[in-house]
């Protein structure tokens, strides 16, 4: 099947060289990048550029993933946006899922895993 | 009336007022319980009572004209020479000194000796010392300062002994014990429903169980518990005692001691988050590493220089084994905090050894992994967990037979259980560490043994993990010749 555009993946992670190295595997994996560092941009999303996944550190600067996540899911523009949280701490798993996250990846993640689970939540959207 | 030897009746009083005056004393003397002594100016004995033979057991004439210190104790010697000295020089005054004395079996005795100079005394001439018998009184007061110094050094070690017959279920607890379970003075029920009351609720059923099964098979306790107090707060105690036996060769009660280990819980405690946190930061860096060799293959997919793939394959290589080190110091710290988790699944062992065998054999040039399988077995529990335990026996045997080229693995089941067996010939495990090699940190003290790379917790990691899914884990090996661990799992039974 041929896609019309490509996929845009939003990365908000505090850590610059995680942003960098993600962008560059997602953009060699085919999809637009978008990056951020905090979750302010969440706040400023508009409904003619949403994102198609959005992929969340759990541990941002201030900032706890798991609210943002909630927040996302509690609202009608945004609900249906496939949301990955990551954590250097797998035991946040639950927590991830009960705030309705669609996946969870502990760190380090394998470069395999992770472009296999948002090929496969893209697939299902 | 008296009678004399022709018989005429004579008058008691008139005729024998000397002689009965003389025989009352002499029967005070000799009817004494005391020892009497009438020792001249150079301290020997001119009279001795007869009551040193039931005292001391010898016989009067054998201490006559006898130096009265050689009866003495050696290290009383001194003291007593001191006290006679002293009373050559005050004619018609008294001393009063402790002194063991020595008797016929060569034991000694306590005594109070007092001894009065009369060597002026024309009647007299000698010094006169009485020996009272003071050795039950002495022994009395040994045993309440052996029994204060018990209760002080309790008390300044914060160390509490008890007492527990067993038939009966009667406890008796020194002070300091009340002072560990936080009680009131005099408030501890004496029985074993109090102490057990005692209990952390979470703790309650092991520590009961623990205690009940050494006192039934005898032997020595060493365990540990919480504890409530009653204002509240718990504390951790380390129970440490012994059993004996009464005449029956029964166990017939437990004797031992209560400490308190709360900081040393909490120290315990504060490491291991401390481990826990590091690896936690550990992981970060690593993801960003592990992301940019992936990103350097792909850009370097076609690079003609062969040497650029293998130093990415070695990249790659050391980033998995420090993904791995830094798993087990989580996994570890876990453990020791209770919180590790574990999934509940049916597992394909068979399909996972077979897996693991063919992911160590892509790194290993050196040894040929040959495994041994035939069908699907299937156990309940955590796959990621028992791969890691595989993974970890495997490598283990590839790294400690660096002269050897074979790994032999196999596995096998019968109706209950799966056996699984990994087999090397390196250099092997010496009895005495056969069980050690298991407690975490432990490294065999070989020097040999101390080159081989590894931080001594996989193979803790590996019970520990074994045993939460009802399994063994366990070795043969010959030092020098090899080892084989063992693992066995319950099969998932059929329901």
């Amino acid at each position: 099947m041929v896609q019309e555009k490509q996929n845009t993946i939003l990365v908000i992670d505090d850590d610059p060289d995680i942003i960098m190295f993600l962008q560059f595997l997602l953009d060699d994996a085919g999809y637009t990048v978008v990056t951020a560092p905090t979750g302010t941009i969440l706040g400023q999303l508009q409904e003619e550029t949403l994102p198609d996944l959005i992929l969340l550190d759990l541990l941002l600067s201030g900032e706890d993933g798991c609210i943002l996540t909630q927040q996302l899911k509690g609202q009608a523009m945004t609900a249906h946006i496939p949301v990955i949280l990551y954590s250097a701490h797998p035991g946040a798993e639950r927590e991830a899922k009960v705030a309705g996250a669609d996946a969870f990846l502990a760190k380090p993640f394998g470069i395999d895993d992770i472009l296999a689970i948002i090929a496969r939540l893209l697939d299902h959207s | 009336m008296a009678r004399n030897e022709n018989g005429k009746q004579m008058p008691l009083t008139t005729e024998t007022s000397a002689d009965s005056s003389e025989r009352r004393f002499r029967a005070l003397i000799e009817y004494s319980s005391d020892i009497i002594v009438l020792v001249n100016v150079r301290g020997q004995v001119i009279y001795i009572s007869s009551s040193i033979t039931a005292i001391l057991g010898y016989e009067p004439e054998e201490w006559m004209h006898n130096p009265i210190l050689a009866l003495v104790h050696p290290s009383d010697v001194s003291q007593v020479q001191q006290a006679f000295d002293d009373l050559l020089q005050t004619p018609g005054q008294s001393r009063r000194v402790d002194c063991r004395l020595r008797c016929k079996d060569g034991e000694y005795r306590w005594f109070e000796a007092t001894s009065t100079n009369l060597l002026a005394n024309p009647d007299v001439g000698a010094l006169v010392n009485t020996f009272h018998d003071i050795t039950a009184r002495k022994q009395s007061a040994n045993a309440e300062r052996n029994q204060e110094r018990f209760e002080l050094v309790q008390q300044a070690a914060h160390i509490g002994t008890f007492e527990w017959i067993v038939p009966g279920d009667t406890i008796s607890w020194a002070t300091e014990a009340e002072a560990l379970y936080g009680l009131p003075l005099g408030s501890f029920g004496g029985h074993f429903a109090a102490w057990e009351a005692t209990l952390h609720p979470e703790d309650r059923e092991r520590a009961v169980a623990e205690v009940r099964q050494v006192a039934a098979e005898g032997g020595d306790l060493d365990t540990v518990f919480r504890v409530c107090w009653p204002d509240g707060s718990v504390h951790w105690l380390r129970a440490l005692a012994r059993v004996f036996s009464d005449e029956q060769g029964q166990p017939y009660r437990m004797v031992g001691v209560n400490l308190d280990i709360t900081e040393n819980k909490a120290q315990e405690q504060r490491k291991d988050n401390f481990i826990n946190m590091a690896s936690h930061e550990l992981k970060t860096p690593i993801t960003s590493l592990i992301g940019y060799t992936h990103l350097l293959r792909s850009r370097l997919k076609e690079h003609p220089d062969p040497q650029v793939h293998l130093f990415l394959d070695r990249k790659e290589a050391q980033l998995n084994k420090l993904t791995l080190l830094v798993s087990e110091l989580l996994d570890m710290s876990k453990i020791q905090m209770g919180q590790l988790p574990y999934q509940t699944k049916r597992v394909d062992l068979d399909e996972l050894l077979r897996e693991i065998v063919e992911d160590i054999q892509a790194i290993t040039t050196t040894h040929q992994i040959i495994l041994q399988d035939n069908a699907s077995v299937y156990v309940r529990g955590d796959r990621e967990r028992l791969g890691h335990v595989l993974f970890n026996l495997i490598s283990n045997a590839v790294k400690y037979s660096p002269r050897a080229n074979q790994v032999l693995v196999w596995i096998s089941h019968d109706e209950e259980q799966v056996l699984i067996s990994v087999q090397d010939f390196g250099i092997g495990i010496a009895e005495a560490d056969r069980e050690r090699i298991f407690e975490r940190f432990y490294q065999a003290p070989d020097p040999l043994e101390q080159t081989y790379p590894g931080l001594g917790i996989s193979l803790y990691l590996s019970r520990t993990i074994i045993q939460r899914h009802q399994g063994r884990l366990w070795v043969e090996s010959r030092k020098g010749k090899g080892s084989t661990f063992w693992v066995s799992l319950p099969l998932e039974s059929r329901e």
